[in-house]
């Protein structure tokens, strides 16, 4: 369990976290997300013992990363947004390195370098150069770094940054399998699909304040309004004053004759009911569509008071 | 329990040792000491008309020569090579993973001083041809090889701290390496102007500066071209272990030069050691 616990940090007169107070449960997959500036990177170099907080504190399983650094540095496995490289050094003996980093007995290491190696599926690289691979190789490479000691947080800044299409998918079904293995991963990205597919939980900053922190499921469902699509098979006039009328609508934005889109607060209910009265006015409904909850939609509601 | 070498280490050797630049570096090293030491062999040779062999002077001369050069050289490779270490990691974006890992700032401190000192080992070792010569030619004693390898290895330390100090307090290697290099030259062409300036002026107010004449000469122990002078004096004097020095009819016997400018070195160095490590330790900087 990791807990924030009104963690601030202050870079002389700039705030860059402001209080953020929460805990995450051991085994969540925690999306970390905000924009430019929100103070991900700052929470996740004061998780990962590299910054001091200016006050407050965060702990994981009780160990304070103030009063016992060293500890925690033992408990998690931070991959930053950038993958630096050694010259003239080969996959196998970059990982090498970093276990005799986490002093790594050497009898295990062998065997142990060739499994991460497998795990993230590089082990026809393991004699290459680290510079001479792909974006998405390198990271990873990064991870399997990040997995050496086995830690039991896993803290990824932007992994999935610069990375094409598959290796984003490789990326995020490889995190699919640590989150299986019970691992607790903190995971900061732009790339919101992506935190949508891989997250149980969501912490949502803005100017280095949290802005929502809960569950995945309970953020999208907590959204306040949804768009309705209603398409007709021919103009109904009376469809846009039925809509008008409606005591969930918002808005209604006639797009073409045959063509609206309703913004409506309410839930499966209230959509059901506007479909109901659709038919009982008999409007020729060719499509009626709820567009889904989309993390993208509850990111731009969340964050909309602050900037 | 077994314990293993310092991977910081390992890894600066087997990185810098990989590259070409290794190579050239050792090839230039000893290009340029043995270079310089052939025109001072040839100078003395021909001034001598001739007759170098069997001449102690020629022998001794070609030695301090190759001691001297291998000294400058590294009072610039050196803090050079030790500077470039941490800033390069915070270029190369390593050294968050470092500071994440379980390896302390004194381990990472000491791999990055180790690899710099193995490398001017390396050096040094390589030019071992060169000064078995000068034994050929007479004049020099093993005592005198060993003091002036402990002044030069105790002064390549030195440097070398001073270098990885700069390292852990600039962000590129480019900045670190100026400020290493201006302190390192200001040590070596700085404090002989203030031994010779400062007592000038002292006596311009006081008749007897003999005192501050032993402390200069004190102060001037770690340098380590000084050191050299006054030990190769020293050891044609038979004093090898001390020095005797005169204050106000009082004689008084210090240890030799070198083993003070040896000491002090050790001193100095210690003080870069702990500098650079409360730098880089996390929970305390960059707040």
């Amino acid at each position: 369990m990791i807990v924030f616990d009104k963690l601030r940090k202050l870079y002389g007169d700039f705030c860059a976290l402001d209080g953020l107070d929460c805990t995450i449960p051991t085994g969540a997959t925690v999306g970390l997300i905000g924009p430019n500036g929100a103070g991900k990177t700052t929470s996740m170099r004061l998780l990962t013992t590299l910054i001091t907080p200016t006050s407050g504190d965060v702990s994981i399983d009780g160990i304070s990363v103030t009063a016992q650094p060293h500890l925690v540095r033992r408990m998690i496995g931070y991959m930053p947004d950038t993958f630096g490289v050694y010259e003239a050094m080969t996959a196998a003996e970059y990982l090498d390195f970093y276990a005799r980093c986490y002093h790594i007995p050497v009898a295990t290491r062998p065997a142990l370098i060739n499994d991460l190696l497998g795990l993230v599926d590089l082990q026809t690289k393991r004699d290459a150069l680290v510079m001479s691979l792909s974006r998405g190789m390198a990271q990873r490479l990064s991870l399997a770094r990040a997995l050496l000691h086995d830690p039991q947080v896993l803290v990824l800044d932007e992994p999935a940054s610069g990375l094409d299409p598959r290796a984003r998918i490789e990326l995020r079904a490889l995190l699919h399998e640590l989150h299986d293995q019970g691992k607790t991963i903190l995971i900061s990205s732009h790339i919101l699909s992506d935190l949508a597919d891989l997250c149980t939980h969501l912490i949502i900053l803005e100017q280095g304040k949290l802005v929502a922190y809960d569950t995945l499921t309970a953020l999208l469902s907590a959204q306040q309004s949804r768009r309705i699509v209603i398409q007709t098979l021919a103009p109904t006039p009376a469809l846009y004053a039925l809509v008008t009328h409606f005591n969930y609508t918002i808005s209604v934005d006639p797009q073409l004759p045959t063509h609206y889109i309703v913004q409506m607060n309410g839930d499966d209910a209230a959509q059901a009911q506007l479909l109901k009265a659709c038919i009982e006015h008999n409007i020729p409904v060719q499509q009626f569509s709820s567009e889904a909850n989309t993390l993208e939609r509850t990111f731009l509601q969340v964050t909309a008071g602050l900037n | 329990m077994h314990r293993e070498i310092n991977p910081i280490l390992i890894r600066e050797l087997r990185g810098r040792m990989r590259t070409p630049r290794a190579f050239w570096l050792l090839v230039g090293f000893l290009t340029a000491v043995a270079g310089t030491a052939l025109l001072v062999y040839t100078a003395s040779y021909l001034s001598s008309n001739g007759q170098s062999s069997g001449n102690n002077t020629v022998g001794n001369t070609v030695f301090f020569t190759l001691i001297v050069t291998a000294m400058a050289i590294l009072t610039i490779m050196a803090p050079v090579m030790a500077a470039g270490s941490i800033a390069g990691e915070r270029e190369r974006q390593t050294f968050d993973l470092l500071l994440t890992s379980q390896l302390s700032a004194g381990t990472i401190i000491f791999g990055k001083i180790l690899a710099t000192l193995a490398y001017c080992g390396l050096l040094l070792s390589a030019m071992t041809p060169l000064i078995a010569m000068t034994f050929l030619m007479g004049g020099v004693d093993l005592g005198e090889l060993f003091i002036m390898y402990a002044i030069i290895c105790a002064s390549v330390l030195l440097f070398t701290c001073c270098g990885i100090y700069w390292s852990t307090r600039a962000n590129t290697p480019l900045t670190a390496i100026g400020f290493a290099l201006a302190t390192v030259l200001g040590f070596v062409f700085g404090l002989p102007l203030l031994a010779v300036t400062i007592p000038t002026i002292w006596a311009q107010f006081l008749n007897d500066t003999a005192v501050l004449d032993a402390v200069a000469n004190i102060g001037l122990a770690a340098h380590p071209f000084i050191a050299m002078y006054f030990t190769d004096t020293a050891i044609h004097q038979q004093q090898i272990w001390t020095h005797v020095v005169n204050i106000k009819g009082v004689t008084i016997t210090l240890p030799a030069t070198w083993i003070i400018g040896i000491i002090e070195s050790w001193i100095i160095s210690i003080a870069f050691i702990v500098a650079a490590m409360r730098r880089i330790w996390p929970m305390r900087t960059r707040s």
